[in-house]
């Protein structure tokens, strides 16, 4: 065989909707004698009840809290117990929650996925329990650590108009305490029907006999109307804005950048996806090389086009991001002057052929790698095959990311860099430290208790 | 509703073969390891040098990281932003990362540029730069690092806990100071560079898709007579635990952070294997004793863990956890109760044959990705353990009975002797942690 043949990416993708709604998809890769089983709910951050912060993320860990046949961690038991490792994560669009297990496990893992999704059954001791460890979640994450929240929760919170954007996903202490079973109960007959979700199976098995499988044990569950999604639309953003928050935590100053994207799926889409990479990733980025290597005022500018995820697993409006944090002897103007100093270029005329072809080459690298997951294998292509149906409606749009990227121009990308990082509709967070400061810290002790 | 169907009864793991390895060892004495594997058409490429941090003197904590630093900024033909395009233009991304006993240069590109990313490596590791004009420009960043290292409450326990069971050991410094950082020079990065790294300490390993013959040839000419230095081996440290609180005051912090443990046998001693299962029934895995008990029980933590971190010739063995700060004494209560009671009563035999099946499936799934094989690879060849030694594993942890585990957490985890760090507010923990052991004062950094 050539290398040419050999080196093609060709994803297997079969698709079939149950009676009920619920959409499956089957990926088969025998590389290894493994299977991934994943269920996404489309129901995320962004669809979270005001006045009920947080409630997406905090339903998420219920769900491991028994269902029908499977008593409070059960489910975590059996995985393990099978030689298994499993999770489930919160993200502004979807829920999801999988499984990578010895491949003879398939239909035990489709039984008991099936059985959560008929619903949670759990008591106040499980939602208290819970409660707690989600508060002491966002501790360990934001509330305890320097640039705890930054820039994702902090940027979020000042740059956008909409509610559904702006709030804070992982909740508010006081939101989180106010949430009920009955919140909970209504939470799960709004969003977690089966026409609201797609179950992907992932890795080496038989399709037949996998499809037989979610037939059996998903389609008996109860067809439910798929619920109205929530109007996430932004207005276009028509003038710098500044915002500064204080840190008690963090001792050196830090600066986030960010500009509203195109419309997921459109080729302006593709096209930020190559101007991510020409301005941000990789230490050939036009960012890093004028704010590292030729100023010095950073080691390293983060970011990219979702805090959560990929380019490929949200739906827009998502926001361009790069952030620093970097020396004081810099402010943030200084900051912003060598930032434009390296994002200019692109908005005055198409990249270079070598930086276009380049990003090209780094786009069709990092979405592989967006495909791979080492410590849940075959969760990245089904991450990616889930994200596909929910979002674009067809999983089978991941066989077409290469092409979308080819299709691209250089004309294209200085479009796109002239009409969305426009220096006037960009919102810029300054982190002031103030680690050290007199009474910086005081009084934080106790403000936050959970065990009464 | 309806009802849901019964649970399926499904058969047990499979036997399962590791994946291929094809091992040499080159002209030049770089040893190298190839798995194919995987389904996406990337390439995964390290290169482990044979020395890392734990062999620095007291006078130069984190040069091997400035060294590591440097690495990237030019090397043969290639100026600093030329090695970035160079490799950028194959996918890829160079990465150096540096720990206690390896500095790894490791890059991923697309399949047809592996033989290419070989030579590209084989150049960093043999040509680099070490532009002078690039020093105070590191050295700075180097500086913040420090200092964002400083202020994170993981980092801070860590290297409480690692002084007091290292001491004086290069082991015991996990921190380095910002007046050593801006006297270190590009003479003493060239001399330890080129002292230290070689052919015979270095090891490539190259795993996912790619032509094994062409990445054999390439690797086999980029080496070519490269230098012999050997790498260097860390003085061999005589870590010590006894019962003491390291506290390192954090006020108005709103958890405490907690690192317990004391040091174990290596993963070459006979005892490792049980060990790891041990750990995994304790606190190392989700359904884990400790974890059960104060995060899905209590509610005291989001994280919980516990872990074997190893070095060559020795390991320690430490329970993680970031408390709420009103239960830091209740989570010691906790986490000691669970530890006394492994060492008093054999576990169920049932839940040892489940973490059994947990840990022997988990090596299938560790092998399931070319990063994890890269992983599992890179761990047998720093501990000295070999093929048959992976291959007897999965056997190993199935064939252990409850009267070993109650043996290993005898005889190594002894609550008495555990070494307890932890970062919190001083003000609000000292009374009910004092029952724990003698408060000691660690200094920040």
């Amino acid at each position: 065989m050539t290398a040419a043949t050999a080196f093609q990416l060709d994803i297997p993708v079969e698709q079939h909707t149950l009676a009920n709604g619920l959409r499956v998809v089957l990926s088969r890769d025998t590389s290894a004698p493994v299977v991934l089983v994943a269920v996404y709910y489309h129901v995320g951050m962004r669809l979270e009840p005001r006045g009920r912060t947080g409630f997406a993320h905090l339903f998420e860990h219920l769900m491991f809290q028994g269902s029908e046949h499977l008593g409070k961690m059960e489910l975590v038991q059996r995985v393990q117990q099978n030689g298994g490792a499993l999770n489930g994560s919160t993200r502004y669009d979807f829920t999801n929650y999988f499984e990578a297990l010895p491949k003879h496990t398939l239909e035990l893992v489709l039984w008991m996925e099936a059985d959560r999704m008929r619903g949670p059954k759990i008591t106040d001791a499980e939602l208290n329990n819970q409660r707690d460890v989600v508060k002491n979640e966002i501790r360990v994450n934001v509330l305890n650590q320097p640039y705890g929240g930054f820039p994702w929760i902090d940027m979020a919170e000042q740059a956008y108009a909409n509610w559904h954007n702006s709030h804070n996903g992982y909740g508010d202490m006081v939101d989180l305490d106010a949430a009920t079973l009955d919140d909970a109960r209504e939470f799960f007959d709004s969003y977690y029907s089966p026409a609201n979700a797609v179950l992907v199976v992932v890795g080496d098995f038989e399709p037949t006999a996998a499809l037989a499988m979610s037939r059996r044990y998903f389609e008996g569950i109860p067809a439910q109307p798929r619920p109205e999604p929530a109007d996430v639309t932004e207005p276009a953003w028509t003038a710098e804005r500044r915002f500064t928050k204080d840190d008690p935590l963090a001792s050196q100053p830090a600066v986030a950048v960010s500009y509203q994207v195109p419309e997921h799926g459109t080729p302006e889409y593709f096209a930020m996806g190559l101007l991510d990479q020409m301005l941000l990733q990789g230490d050939d980025s036009a960012l890093h090389h004028e704010l590292v290597n030729k100023r010095g005022m950073t080691g390293d500018v983060d970011g990219g086009m979702n805090f959560l995820g990929n380019m490929y697993n949200a739906q827009t409006p998502l926001l361009w991001t790069a952030s620093a944090i970097h020396d004081p002897a810099f402010d943030t103007d200084a900051i912003l002057e060598a930032f434009d100093a390296a994002v200019e270029p692109f908005r005055a005329a198409p990249p270079s052929p070598a930086v276009f072809d380049r990003a090209v080459v780094k786009a069709r690298s990092a979405f592989y790698d967006s495909l791979t997951s080492t410590a849940y294998p075959g969760f990245g292509r089904a991450d990616l095959l889930a994200s596909f149906a929910l979002i674009d409606g067809d999983a089978a749009a991941i066989n077409e990311v290469d092409a979308r990227f080819a299709a691209v121009t250089p004309e294209l990308v200085h479009a796109v860099a002239r009409d969305y990082l426009r220096p006037d509709g960009r919102a810029v967070l300054s982190v002031n430290p103030t680690a050290g400061a007199p009474n910086a810290s005081e009084d934080g002790a106790g403000a936050e208790e959970v065990q009464s | 509703m309806t009802s849901s169907p019964d649970a399926p009864q499904i058969g047990g793991l499979a036997p399962f073969s590791l994946p291929a390895v094809e091992r040499t060892v080159l002209a030049s004495g770089v040893s190298v390891a190839l798995a194919a594997s995987g389904s996406i058409p990337k390439a995964y490429l390290r290169l482990v040098l044979g020395f890392g941090t734990g062999t620095e003197r007291s006078d130069e904590t984190w040069l091997t990281r400035l060294i590591g630093d440097y690495l990237t900024q030019g090397a043969g033909e290639l100026d600093t932003a030329g090695l970035a395009d160079a490799v950028a233009q194959m996918g890829g991304r160079l990465d150096v990362s540096v720990d206690e006993d390896t500095t790894t240069l490791s890059t991923s590109v697309l399949s047809e540029f592996a033989p290419d990313a070989v030579r590209l490596l084989a150049t960093v590791a043999r040509e680099p730069r070490f532009p002078e004009s690039e020093l105070a420009r590191l050295r700075a960043d180097l500086g913040r690092r420090l200092e964002l290292a400083k202020s994170q409450p993981g980092t801070l326990a860590a290297s409480a806990f690692r002084r007091a069971v290292y001491g004086d050991h290069a082991y015991g410094r996990l921190l380095a100071s910002p007046e050593q950082i801006a006297g270190f020079t590009t003479e003493a990065v060239r001399a330890t560079y080129e002292a230290h790294a070689g052919a015979s300490a270095s090891r490539l390993y190259v795993a996912g898709l790619f032509d094994s013959a062409a990445v054999l040839a390439a690797a086999d000419g980029a080496f070519d007579g490269w230098s012999n230095a050997s790498g260097r081996s860390s003085e061999v440290p005589q870590p010590r635990s006894e019962r003491a609180i390291y506290l390192v005051d954090r006020p108005g912090a709103e958890q405490s952070t907690l690192q317990i443990g004391l040091p174990v046998p290596p993963p070459s001693a006979d005892d490792y294997v049980a060990l790891s299962v041990t750990n995994s029934l304790l606190g190392g895995s989700f359904y884990s004793r400790i974890t059960l008990n104060i995060r899905e029980n209590k509610g005291y933590t989001y994280s919980p863990r516990s872990q074997m971190v190893a070095h060559p010739s020795d390991a320690f063995w430490v329970e993680q956890a970031d408390v709420t700060t009103n239960v830091t004494g209740a989570s010691l209560h906790e986490i000691f109760k669970e530890i006394e009671l492994l060492r008093a009563e054999p576990a169920g035999e049932q839940e040892l044959a489940d973490i059994q099946n947990y840990v022997a499936g988990s090596y299938v799934l560790r092998h399931a990705t070319p990063g994890g094989v890269l992983e599992q690879l890179a761990f047998l060849d720093l501990h000295g353990l070999d093929e048959g030694w992976a291959a007897a594993y999965a056997e190993r942890v199935l064939a252990l009975t409850t009267a070993d585990v109650q043996r290993i957490a005898v005889e190594h985890l002894r609550p008495d002797e555990m070494t307890i760090a932890i970062v919190g507010d001083r003000r609000a923990i000292a009374e009910e942690i004092a029952p724990y052991g003698a408060i000691l004062e660690a200094a920040p950094a």
